[in-house]
């Protein structure tokens, strides 16, 4: 396989660094809400660590319980968010060798600490944001051509893997079929838009074709790995106008910049194979 | 060009990655194959394993909302009204950019719909034992004064479809407030 001569300038350092920063500010953005509402992660809080530690025998009264206590409990755990999003914002700027290592490393390990302290009205962005990092760590530790060409498809892969699974359990269902769902969901006030609700109430058809014309692109988006270089701008844009309505108009902020994150991956595998 | 031959990590990394990728395929039949889900909740605890389903295949289509009433510790009175407490979500222009009061409205509607799972009406002795039982009792508790009796609820409103009745989906016991 030959790279796509217009596009051999992109390198896969280059991919892994525009993933890195945008992952960067993802985890920034969603440690700085965090911080923004210490509330909600005290002990009278819907996240009170002596209640969440009793979910696990071993974080009740054993040895990770004992190491994890002083790390998540408050106002401690805020201290955690502190360092999260101070590493992720080292990460925005570049680095090399092992500090840009300890950076992500410090990312991986506070976000795998938090996962284990639970409770904190986790989203999806911050599953796919955890394994963004991961793979980007893994790509620090030993940076070669051949582990960031590994990493990148490994993402790029994770990502159609997302849309295609989210697409699919659309697809084949009844009330995303029938329009219901689209309308249930946005009709919410946790997820949904005054304006909008009013619309889509008013106008059932419209909202019937524009489930299933979503839940159609989410399952068709593997495609651009297999379709011509030239359709990647179309993909990726869709991609991204449907994450900006989606912050717009349900709230979910941090998607866009988590699955943003993982498009230079897609564009890597697309422009190079 | 040929590419080199792969280094040990590399060698190491390829099939590493490609398990993770498989699990993670795996990991979305989820709603089709019911063991799965509570598989991945024992071992998959840095939640490295993801779930893509979002909103798909049921979506969760109302607001749910946590009610309180307490009564005197004596046991003689009546109890008060219901109250609301917990957030009340209302769409900003900046949401677009921040929006941090989701969390605490996804902590609610994490537990609540846990809670409102199984026994809607609190009668298995072991359902005050649950976690999402515990973390609401605590949360309550800590908002009404001491020796007084306090109950909560679970009720669920269609948000902007008016036409919709709310529904009160679980009601706790009593407990006293210490």
């Amino acid at each position: 396989m030959t790279p796509h001569t217009a596009y051999t300038a992109y390198t896969a350092y280059t991919a892994l660094r525009l993933v890195e920063v945008l992952a960067s500010a993802g985890v920034l953005l969603g440690s700085l809400e965090r911080l923004a509402r210490p509330r909600a992660l005290d002990d009278a809080s819907l996240a009170s660590w002596p209640v969440l530690r009793l979910r696990r025998p071993g974080y009740a009264t054993g040895v990770t319980g004992a190491v994890l206590t002083p790390l998540v409990a408050y106002p401690a755990v805020l201290g955690l968010h502190g360092l999260r999003a101070a590493a992720a914002a080292g990460c925005l700027w570049p680095t090399a060798g092992p500090v840009h290592a300890a950076l992500l490393g410090l990312v991986v390990v506070t976000g795998a600490v938090l996962t284990l302290r639970g409770g904190q009205g986790g989203e999806g962005a911050d599953q796919l944001l955890r394994i963004v990092f991961c793979a980007l760590l893994l790509a620090a530790v030993h940076p070669t051509a051949t582990t960031a060409r590994l990493v990148l498809w490994f993402l790029a892969l994770q990502v159609c893997l997302a849309y295609f699974v989210s697409g699919l359990y659309k697809v084949t269902s009844r009330t995303w079929l029938d329009g219901s769902a689209l309308t249930g969901i946005l009709t919410t006030r946790a997820y949904g838009h005054p304006a909008v609700a009013a619309r889509l109430l008013a106008h059932p058809a419209a909202t019937r074709w524009l489930s299933r014309a979503v839940s159609l692109a989410e399952t068709l988006f593997p495609l651009v790995l297999l379709a011509p270089p030239a359709w990647l701008p179309l993909f990726l844009a869709a991609g991204l106008a449907f994450h900006v309505a989606c912050a717009a108009l349900m709230g979910l902020n941090c998607f866009v910049w988590a699955f943003a994150s993982a498009y230079p991956a897609v564009a890597y595998v697309v422009l190079t194979t | 060009m040929p590419r080199p031959a792969m280094d040990p990590y590399e060698t190491v990394l390829a099939p590493l990655l490609g398990a993770w990728l498989l699990l993670s395929a795996i990991a979305q039949l989820g709603p089709v194959a019911d063991r799965l889900p509570e598989y991945q909740r024992r071992y998959d605890v840095l939640g490295l394993v993801p779930r893509y389903h979002f909103f798909a295949p049921r979506p969760g289509v109302h607001d749910y909302h946590l009610l309180v009433r307490t009564r005197p510790g004596g046991g003689t009175g009546a109890y008060g009204p219901w109250q609301e407490i917990g957030p009340r979500p209302r769409r900003r222009w900046w949401h677009v950019l921040w929006n941090p009061d989701r969390r605490a409205r996804k902590q609610l509607f994490d537990l609540t719909t846990a809670l409102t799972r199984n026994d809607a009406r609190c009668e298995d002795p072991a359902t005050p034992l649950s976690l999402p039982y515990l973390m609401v009792l605590q949360h309550v508790s800590r908002r009404v004064p001491a020796g007084r009796l306090v109950q909560f609820a679970v009720a669920r409103s269609a948000g902007y479809r008016t036409g919709e009745r709310p529904g009160l989906l679980f009601v706790s016991r009593d407990h006293r407030v210490t």
